[in-house]
């Protein structure tokens, strides 16, 4: 799974977003490493839709503009999950090593 | 509408009606929510990361997989199959090459003016990346095959370079010589995107240990050749490679337009089209060596059979395409150009 596609399913697994929100709920998850272009975002989109990730929901118009929201769907959770555990697994593996080495690890332990 | 949404509007035509019609508004939507500043809207425009993204997008979306809606995905299917044949006419001349510059270099009594120059060993062993692209690619190692596509065609770049002082001749020859290298590997990193299927290995490996078999078969004709000093004899023509690949395309799109089975199969449009593109790729070198054995043929160094012989294949390969690209087109056409409708 890419990163883009693990943020956005965490940024939906808030809660239903359209995508101008999906956006920005990346840009906050990722402290601003990861701004989605547009373009990219409906790409990684189309793909959850397709595998059943995500589906679409409800469509509103704002300011004139077309809003269309996106949920997550329970396989979409579980598949978050899953790669969720995998990459907790990775650090602690790899906070482990650098322990046995006497460095600092991401959380500033020792 | 601002100058921005225009802009951005233009941007979004790289992408296929269809999706446009259903996506359109929505990333409008979205990339306008925060762009509020009135300069911005009047002299801004979406950035080249934004282009890029898009121009990405619209590859996906109109090159499709098998999950995409049919008409894109038999263009997909189209392009892939152009990659496929490219490569592995790429890997069999690349087999070939390194087997006729052994048996050049081992010959004893070849004259030493055709003996080639250093470049040519680097050439020919960074040509042979190619076969490890066409085998990763049907196994499934798409970066890696992309990666050592991308070695192989070094050596075309290197030709162009090295063909630019001598002048427009010299640079039209390689530009003829290597149309299909490139077009291959063009077609390789549009085609084969996350969402492209994976080939069958099986059938593509097979023809890969036939035509390198064969290879061998025609290096080792070409060692058994009598050198008559000036003379081309046309019996050259019959382990030559290119022209040999010119007569599978003709075979093979001959079966295309008259084997009912592929079209049952909905095969006819993917492959009319992508043997079409490989008959136009190669057309420029088959009409420059037709021109060469011309001259020739006009200086007496060789019969006027073998020209006749590439005279027929021209014509035969432009025939084709006249063909097959009305063909495919119109088999393409038939499909259906959105998926089942989108929900919400």
């Amino acid at each position: 799974m890419s990163e883009q596609t693990f943020l956005v399913l965490t940024a939906l697994a808030e809660g239903s977003k359209h995508g101008y929100a999906i956006v920005r709920a990346v840009e906050a998850l990722s402290e601003g490493r990861m701004t989605l272009r547009v373009g990219t975002l409906y790409g990684v989109l189309d793909r959850l839709v397709a595998d059943g990730w995500a589906e679409r929901e409800r469509a509103e118009i704002h300011q004139g503009r077309l809003r269309r929201y996106y949920r997550l769907t329970d396989e979409g959770t579980r598949a978050l999950a899953e790669e969720a555990r995998r990459l907790a697994a990775n650090v602690r593996a790899a906070n482990s090593v650098l322990r046995t080495r006497g460095l600092r690890t991401a959380g500033g332990l020792t | 509408m601002t100058r921005l949404e225009r802009r951005y509007r233009s941007l979004l035509r790289l992408l296929p009606p269809a999706y446009r019609a259903e996506r359109e508004e929505e990333m409008i939507g979205t990339v306008m929510a925060d762009r509020n500043d009135e300069l911005d809207l009047e002299y801004g425009w979406p950035g080249w990361p934004e282009a890029w993204a898009v121009a990405v997008l619209a590859v996906r979306t109109r090159l499709a997989g098998p999950g995409g809606p049919p008409r894109a995905a038999a263009h997909g299917d189209t392009v892939r199959l152009v990659a496929l044949l490219g490569l592995l006419v790429s890997s069999v001349m690349a087999v070939a090459a390194m087997a006729t510059w052994l048996s050049i270099v081992w010959r004893p009594a070849y004259p030493a003016d055709v003996v080639p120059d250093r470049w040519i060993p680097a050439a020919t062993i960074l040509g042979l990346a190619a076969v490890g692209a066409f085998v990763l690619l049907v196994l499934g190692y798409r970066l890696w095959a992309k990666g050592l596509a991308l070695v192989a065609v070094l050596p075309s770049l290197v030709e162009v370079a090295r063909a630019l002082p001598r002048g427009p001749g010299s640079l039209w020859t390689v530009v003829a010589y290597d149309a299909m290298t490139w077009i291959t590997v063009g077609c390789l990193f549009a085609g084969f995107h996350r969402e492209a299927p994976a080939p069958a290995a099986r059938p593509w490996l097979r023809a890969l240990t036939t035509g390198v078999g064969l290879a061998v078969v025609a290096a080792a004709g070409l060692r058994l050749l009598p050198l008559t000093g000036q003379t081309l004899s046309p019996l050259w023509l019959v382990p030559d490679l290119r022209t040999l690949f010119g007569w599978m395309i003709i075979i093979a799109a001959t079966v295309c337009l008259v084997a009912p089975r592929l079209r049952d199969r909905g095969l006819v449009g993917p492959w009319a089209l992508a043997l079409a593109v490989c008959a136009v790729a190669i057309l420029p070198e088959r009409i420059n060596f037709l021109a060469e054995l011309s001259d020739l043929s006009a200086r007496g160094d060789t019969s006027g059979i073998a020209a006749a012989v590439v005279l027929g294949q021209v014509a035969s390969l432009a025939a084709l395409v006249v063909v097959l690209i009305p063909l495919g087109t119109r088999e393409v056409r038939k499909l259906p150009p959105t998926a089942t409708p989108l929900a919400g």
